[in-house]
């Protein structure tokens, strides 16, 4: 007689697994730290993925604190409704803002994962300051060649 | 999550499907050199990427693998007698090289040369380490040879074994990526098995059992590295390189020997799963060596005379509800190899990726599955040949080190993720 495991793990018997959804869905917010970033969040929301945030690459300049009003109340909006925050960062920028977004996310219990999409040409030098702060906010960091891995890990995580 | 087709596409890899094709551009270890032991010995069956074969080694010591099946009426050769210059069906006579060419129909007049039109596929069999490598693509595209570390080392730096995992290869090469299932599933073997325990990485390990995970591009796949904090804000690193279609290697603990896997389809619901140890600069000590073939660390003990794990589905793989009770395994299953298979055979033949949900922890497992299938894909249609094959992609090596946390792994590791001649990994 064949044991429990050995009837449990046949392909017979893997057609009975219940055919039920066993998840509800998900929501990915998606902010964008830089002008790189922002580039490639208008490629994904043209793949169908959420649209993200924009944020301005710092807090600084003249008119700063304008800059930064619309796509704060927006990132704030989002991250109401958010089981996960995604940043993204090109090797263009320093996500000098992803403290800041972060923060807001810790305070609502949305967990914090990010993306660093850089050529492979960028040197360490250049990924130095986006990583480190990437680093002390992100659970899960994916520095990535191609932007197409960002669209891979988004479709898995079915956002 | 992936599609219905995509997961189809992932798991298949028979002749014709597009990941076998895949399979087929590389070396993959077929068996064990140890069974094949010398020149005529029994020949030894092999299913492999869904293909019946037959392993053998002539009286004149040379090893091929050619089709199982006699082209006359389809006997199979495992039976076949050795004699000199080949093997002999014992049905009716017919005798084949080690290319599988057809050199003798003892029916047919030797002048009409009917034997001439008769071979059977043939693949190329080559020992390099403990073990015995084939390549089962077309020849024009055949890949320069292995040059893996751990089977280029000398022998008496290498033990390797290999064990029957009765499920497809993609969720048993899953585990091997899934850095996060260590301080759950085999939290109780870090401290306790001889291979592992008393280096200063397990204290990081153990205080901080909530690694931060960062998956970067390497030429042959990813490295995936997974960060604890050390002293005075630096970061202690575990990466673990994978490398196309499914070449592992586990971070290194102190002076232990380093180990790592390879996944190998046999069908599309049975895999071989590979397990090395090695050390790149002293002999693996009698202790050592002892531990490994008592199935410690990363090895199985077995169903005597088969590669089948002793602790298998057909007995419930042992498990011990007392110890799962105490907390001394997870599971209540014993090592750390059977704690991988078990679960991963629990998940069914070909488990419906449609179903999973995925959380950030499994990024790894997205990006080599992206990077599977972009490289089966692009094979298939336009016959771009995939990462990996290059001997420079396969020099790689896993590291354990600490790094100031503003560096790129991938750059101020870069000496430590390359293999170099006489120097040991970079370890803690
Ligand atoms: S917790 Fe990961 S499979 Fe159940
Ligand atoms: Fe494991």
């Amino acid at each position: 007689m064949a044991s429990e495991s050995a009837r449990a793990c046949s392909a017979a018997e893997a057609a009975f697994r219940v055919p039920y959804a066993n998840a509800r869905r998900r929501r990915i917010a998606l902010v964008a730290l830089d002008a790189g970033a922002a580039g490639l969040a208008a490629r994904l929301a043209e793949q169908g993925f959420p649209r993200a945030v924009s944020l301005p690459a710092e807090a600084s300049g003249g008119a700063w604190l304008e800059a930064l009003l619309a796509p704060a109340r927006e990132v704030s909006g989002l991250l109401a409704e958010a089981d996960h925050l995604f940043l993204l960062a090109s090797a263009e920028g320093d996500a000098a803002m992803a403290g800041a977004v972060a923060d807001a996310a810790r305070e609502r219990g949305v967990p914090v994962s990010a993306f660093l999409v850089a050529p492979a040409a960028a040197d360490d030098g250049t990924l130095a300051r986006p990583l480190s702060r990437l680093r002390q906010v992100a659970k899960m960091l994916v520095v990535a060649r191609d932007e197409a891995d960002v669209a891979a890990v988004l479709t898995a995580l079915r956002a | 999550m992936l599609r219905r087709e995509q997961n189809e596409l992932l798991t298949r890899t028979g002749p014709g499907t597009p990941m076998g094709r895949l399979f087929r551009a590389y070396w993959i270890p077929a068996l064990l050199a140890e069974e094949l032991p010398e020149p005529g010995c029994p020949p030894v069956r092999v299913k492999l990427l869904s293909e019946r074969l037959l392993a053998i080694r002539t009286l004149e010591d040379e090893y091929g693998l050619i089709d199982e099946f006699c082209a006359h009426r389809g006997v199979s050769l495992w039976f076949g007698r050795h004699e000199e210059g080949g093997i002999r069906c014992p049905y009716h006579g017919w005798k084949y090289d080690v290319t599988g060419q057809c050199t003798e129909v003892p029916s047919e007049p030797e002048e009409n040369g009917f034997c001439r039109r008769i071979k059977l596929t043939n693949y190329p069999l080559v020992k390099i380490g403990d073990v015995l490598w084939t390549y089962m693509g077309p020849p024009e595209e055949q890949p320069p040879l292995p040059e893996w570390e751990f089977c280029r080392v000398p022998p008496e730096q290498t033990f390797t074994s290999k064990r029957l995992q009765e499920c497809n290869w993609l969720q048993a090469m899953e585990g091997g990526i899934d850095s996060s299932h260590v301080s759950w599933l085999h939290r109780g073997a870090l401290n306790k098995d001889p291979l592992f325990k008393g280096a200063k990485g397990n204290q990081y390990n153990l205080n901080d059992a909530k690694p931060v995970f960062e998956v970067v591009d390497a030429p042959g796949g990813l490295f995936i590295g997974a960060r604890r904090n050390a002293e005075n804000g630096n970061y202690y690193w575990r990466i673990t390189p994978w490398v196309m279609p499914s070449f592992t290697q586990i971070a290194p603990r102190g002076d232990h020997t380093v180990h790592g896997h390879f996944w190998i389809p046999i069908d599309d619901e049975n895999c071989w799963a590979w397990s090395y140890d090695f050390h790149p600069t002293r002999a693996i000590r009698p202790e050592e060596r002892q531990a490994m073939k008592e199935g410690h660390g990363i090895h199985v003990t077995y169903v005597p005379g088969t590669y089948r794990p002793a602790a298998n589905k057909d007995n419930d793989y042992l498990i011990d509800r007392e110890a799962q009770r105490r907390g001394e395994t997870m599971s209540g299953v014993a090592g750390i190899a059977m704690q991988d298979a078990s679960l991963q055979e629990s998940m069914g033949p070909i488990v419906d990726r449609t179903k999973e949900n995925l959380v950030s922890t499994d990024n790894g497992i997205i990006m080599a599955r992206h990077r599977l299938l972009r490289a089966a894909k692009a094979l298939a249609e336009k016959g771009v040949l995939p990462p990996g094959r290059d001997p420079e992609h396969q020099r790689v090596r896993s590291a354990a080190l600490v790094l100031p946390p503003d560096a790129s792994f991938k750059d101020a590791a870069a000496d430590a993720l390359r293999v170099r001649e006489g120097v040991r990994h970079a370890t803690v």
